[in-house]
């Protein structure tokens, strides 16, 4: 394991300003041979401008960048062994597809018949040999962006660096063109740096996803781990859904909002947390979210009425009002019909304070976890209860 | 590239927008129609007239006013002006100066323009806006004191004097087009090709080189005939040594009959006619329009 | 290194900036100075083959500027540049417009030939588009015969008038016009104008309110560029121009070159640059904000 990390990507404490702008400030990051490793984050969020450290094309102002236990910080570009696609893919108008592939290697001397035979093994694998002698203006934007990975991919580098590369297509062809990405990065077996502020896309096709925000690295963890545990205040907002309200913890389960609405959840090792009586920011995803029909039991303090359903096809999103300012989503099954009112419970939450995870509850064995200052190993032992994979 | 890829997809759009566009009630149909007629003709007129005129007038025999058409056609002028001792010389002289000119300012002004694109300069538009309104001075007046300069350089009367004044004229889109078009190459195109090995130079002449090339093209045509057409300061500069094909026409404007003006006209017109077929393209493509925006 | 790299991009620039500042920008301050009363130094060459020069001991006189203004030929073709500057711009602003604006509106095969038509002059030489302009319109031209075949002998000439130079630049800076209004339009997407008229906008108004002030940089371009053209022309209204008013670059050429006074030519090129500036102005400050905004957007 640890002999084959050296193989890999080591980013130590990369800073980078533009302008007078802390871009990035001080990332550190380490990706295993042959492991995708997204970059996700809001725009602005610096994950762009690392990759182009990555890529050579600026220069830290400090940190250091290692592939393969060799330090590339100071090399440029054109001798770095990675390999980007661009955002708007960058292939060049003036040179035909084959062109745009071969360039690479011709610029490494090859015999003209490698040459051949190795741009049409790449062209083939990406599926457009018929192609090969247009010109990428006369292709489609997902030909070219077939293209632009055709071109990187044929020079075998041992990073492939990926800038947004699914932004420009519309969405159907984006979850074809990322599993294709996928399949053929595992085949290859080729170390890659993913850069993408869409959640969906980052979830989907990565081993781990390094979770960005104003320069830092907020989080980085396997895509489970990131959804069902979320490090930060941060993470939890910007990662999936997930329901945010400043709670107090009380016996049997929390008061929530300006209203102080009781919510039951079944945890015993919650009660602990109520010792200071200080607030919380009180997270739980909408999976995690119990409603039922109050049916008799009107005189329950924790009763409210669904405001709005939303039908998403397999399951339905509804927005249930237990108190005058306070609401509170849910994911429940497309068939629930509920109207009149209603009892909510929560089955699982996290509890976080000054932007830091502080405790995380499992009901299915009825214990909670301290979060304190470790933190667990790779997410081993938090499987969902839920099937999270269909949600978003 | 993307740029042309965005204009055809919008095609359609407005293909589909034309006749909607037409069945407005507001005038009639026919009317609006003959208007654009007329319009188009009136505007073949104002702009083809003249130089057809022209033509018509290099093969006239003899043609008295009011007649429609010349009562004789000839080609006697052609041979005239052919016969025309300094005429051989003044063709020969244009077309050693416009290809110098061309290339001097070029070598001057492309690393430049490149620089200007994509290197921080402090002060560019300062200085690219400087460069154009000095410019802007009166040729005559820039014309009386620059005479001290080069007879103080001993450049008056010289073949590097001619091309030196021909070459003011052409610094600044020779400076501003070549700008514009190196600034729309994409930055990227030149990074994925740093990406996959290619130095600095090479990324220059593979990529950024050719995909700025129609913008450097047009400047260099622009500079060709600017130099062919510069007779003012060739006249004060050259004289008596060289006399360019505009030098010559200004004296046969005024010592000779049309017929005889017309031909050489029409001859003089010829470089320049097979110049702009060959850049009309590129010219019609914006690369001169994008010059004046950077 | 990093000095190093500095340097040499200073270096790239430099070529053409010092070429025009010896050559141009130089000269240009000996004139100056010139007309200010000095005739020694660089100006000796000069003053040596002048006449009714003027002289200053002091720091500087400004006898030739008064000289000048006051004489009444100077202020006629100081009115004639004026007025044909005006006329001309107006015209090719409203040509070209129209045009551009056709060929944009339709995408036809017309709209684009018309374009392309009218960029044709570009690339005639300006001593050979006045010459056949001049034959064009003058006695004896197509226009005098055209208008006597159909029963009007009395049909009045242009040649050797104002309205000619006028009608002579028109036909030279059209091309530019039509290029840059058309360049810019191109850049402008058909549903800013079709919004416009969903909300309810005449065509007349969508265009004035939508396409005119987002295509405005280019048409602030075409009226500066083509004023200071028309301002500082010298073979256009030397060739198809009357001697008397005539524009001040023939003025000017005709004080240096028949009258041999140098000094007061100057004087004339130093009025023309001050009103060429003058119609500067507006592209300066227009190409100053379209790039603020553009930088904004980018940040």
């Amino acid at each position: 394991m640890s002999a084959q990390n050296t193989q890999g990507l080591e980013i130590s404490n990369l800073m980078k300003r533009l302008g007078d702008n802390a871009v990035v400030k001080g990332i550190s990051l380490t990706a295993r041979r042959g492991e995708l490793v997204c970059l996700l984050g809001p725009s602005g969020c610096g994950k762009t401008t690392t990759l182009r450290m990555i890529g050579g094309f600026l220069s830290p102002d400090s940190g250091s960048i290692s592939l393969g236990g060799l330090d590339i910080t100071e090399l440029p570009p054109e001798r770095r062994p990675t390999a980007m696609v661009f955002q708007n893919y960058a292939l060049w108008p003036h040179m035909t597809v084959y062109k745009n592939v071969a360039f690479g290697l011709r610029l490494r001397r090859l015999p003209k018949t490698e040459i051949n035979d190795r741009v049409d093994a790449v062209l083939k694998m990406v599926n457009l040999v018929h192609a090969k002698d247009r010109h990428p203006g006369a292709l489609s934007g997902g030909e070219q962006q077939r293209v632009a990975l055709a071109r990187a991919l044929v020079l075998e580098p041992q990073l492939l660096l990926l800038d947004e590369p699914l932004s420009n297509l519309d969405a159907k062809l984006r979850v074809e063109v990322r599993e294709e990405i996928r399949e053929i990065q595992q085949r290859l077996a080729i170390t890659t740096v993913f850069v993408t502020h869409d959640q969906d896309e980052a979830l989907s096709i990565s081993d781990r996803i390094a979770v960005m925000s104003g320069g830092r690295i907020e989080q980085y963890s396997d895509p489970d781990s990131l959804y069902r545990r979320p490090e930060s205040r941060f993470v939890a907002g910007f990662v999936g859904s997930m329901n945010i309200l400043s709670g107090r913890i009380v016996a049997g389960g929390i008061t929530l909002g300006p209203d102080g609405v009781f919510i039951p959840c079944d945890d015993a090792v919650l009660a602990n947390y109520g010792g200071d009586g200080g607030e919380w920011e009180v997270a739980f995803r909408l999976e995690d979210v119990d409603v039922q029909s109050a049916g008799g039991l009107t005189s329950l303090p924790h009763r409210g009425s669904v405001a709005r359903q939303v039908s998403h096809g397999h399951f339905k999103e509804v927005l249930v009002e237990v108190g005058e300012h306070t609401s509170i989503r849910a994911y429940l099954g497309p068939d629930v019909d509920l109207s009149g009112p209603v009892v909510v419970s929560v089955r699982r939450l996290l509890l976080y304070r000054d932007g830091a995870l502080c405790y995380e509850s499992h009901p299915a064995s009825g214990r909670g976890q301290p979060t304190g200052g470790e933190s667990l190993p790779g997410g081993a032992g938090l499987t969902s209860s839920s099937p999270s994979g269909s949600l978003r | 590239m993307r740029v042309e890829t965005v204009a055809t997809t919008e095609g359609p759009v407005l293909t589909a927008e034309g006749p909607a566009t037409r069945r407005r009630p507001r005038g009639s149909f026919g009317g609006t129609r003959l208007v654009s007629i007329v319009a188009v003709v009136l505007l073949f007129l104002f702009i083809f007239g003249p130089l057809l005129w022209l033509l018509v007038w290099a093969f006239v025999g003899v043609w008295h006013y009011p007649a429609l058409l010349p009562q004789k056609w000839s080609l006697s002028w052609w041979r005239q002006v052919f016969n025309y001792p300094s005429l051989a010389r003044s063709v020969e002289l244009s077309f050693l100066f416009a290809p110098t000119v061309t290339a001097l300012s070029a070598v001057i002004c492309l690393p430049a323009a490149y620089a200007f694109a994509r290197f921080r300069i402090p002060g560019r538009r300062a200085l690219m806006i400087i460069l154009f309104s000095v410019n802007a001075f009166p040729k005559i007046g820039l014309y009386i004191t620059i005479a001290t300069l080069f007879y103080a350089l001993n450049l008056m009367g010289t073949f590097l004097g001619v091309v030196l004044i021909q070459l003011l004229g052409t610094i600044v889109f020779m400076t501003w087009i070549p700008t514009a078009a190196f600034a729309a190459v994409p930055r990227s195109l030149e990074e994925a090709a740093r990406d996959v090995g290619a130095s600095r130079l090479r990324t220059f002449f593979t990529v950024t080189l050719p995909l700025a090339a129609p913008g450097i093209f047009v400047a260099m045509v622009l500079a060709f005939l600017a130099s062919l057409d510069e007779a003012q300061g060739t006249f004060l500069v050259g004289i008596p040594n060289y006399v360019t094909m505009p030098v010559q026409m200004y004296s046969l404007v005024s010592d000779y009959p049309p017929e005889a003006a017309a031909v050489f006209a029409v001859l003089l017109s010829v470089p320049s006619v097979v110049l702009m077929l060959l850049v009309r393209k590129h010219v019609m493509g914006g690369s001169l329009a994008r010059g004046f925006q950077v | 290194m990093r000095f190093l790299r500095r340097l040499g991009q200073l270096l790239m620039v430099a070529p053409p900036i010092l070429v025009i500042g010896v050559f141009v920008g130089f000269p240009i301050a000996i004139s100056a100075i010139y007309t200010l009363g000095h005739l020694g130094g660089p100006n000796s060459a000069v003053s040596a083959i002048g006449l009714h020069q003027v002289s200053t001991k002091g720091l500087f006189t400004l006898k030739v500027y008064k000289d000048v203004f006051a004489e009444r030929n100077f202020q006629a073709s100081l009115v004639a540049s004026v007025w044909v500057t005006v006329v001309s711009v107006a015209v090719v602003l409203v040509l070209s417009w129209a045009i551009a604006l056709y060929a944009w509106r339709t995408r036809s095969r017309l709209g684009r030939a018309l374009t392309a038509l009218a960029v044709v002059p570009m690339f005639i030489p300006v001593v050979i588009a006045s010459y056949s302009i001049l034959q064009f319109f003058s006695y004896g031209g197509f226009v005098k015969t055209v208008a006597s075949a159909l029963g009007m002998p009395h049909f009045p000439t242009l040649g050797y008038s104002l309205q000619l130079v006028v009608i002579a630049e028109i036909w030279v800076s059209v091309p530019f016009g039509v290029l840059m209004i058309s360049s810019g339009l191109g850049g402008i997407p058909p549903s800013a104008f079709e919004a416009a008229r969903d909300v309810g906008a005449s065509v007349v108004r969508a265009t004035w309110k939508i396409l005119v002030p987002m295509n405005l940089l280019p048409t602030v371009i075409v009226t500066c560029f083509t004023g200071i053209s028309v301002l500082g022309s010298f073979t256009v209204p030397y060739l198809v121009g009357p001697t008397t008013p005539t524009l001040l670059g023939p003025e000017a050429t005709e004080t240096f070159q028949s009258f041999a006074e140098p000094q007061q030519a100057e004087v004339m090129a130093v009025a023309l640059f001050g009103l060429s500036i003058i119609v500067a102005v507006p592209y300066i400050w227009a190409t100053y904000r379209a790039n603020r905004t553009s930088r904004a957007q980018a940040l």
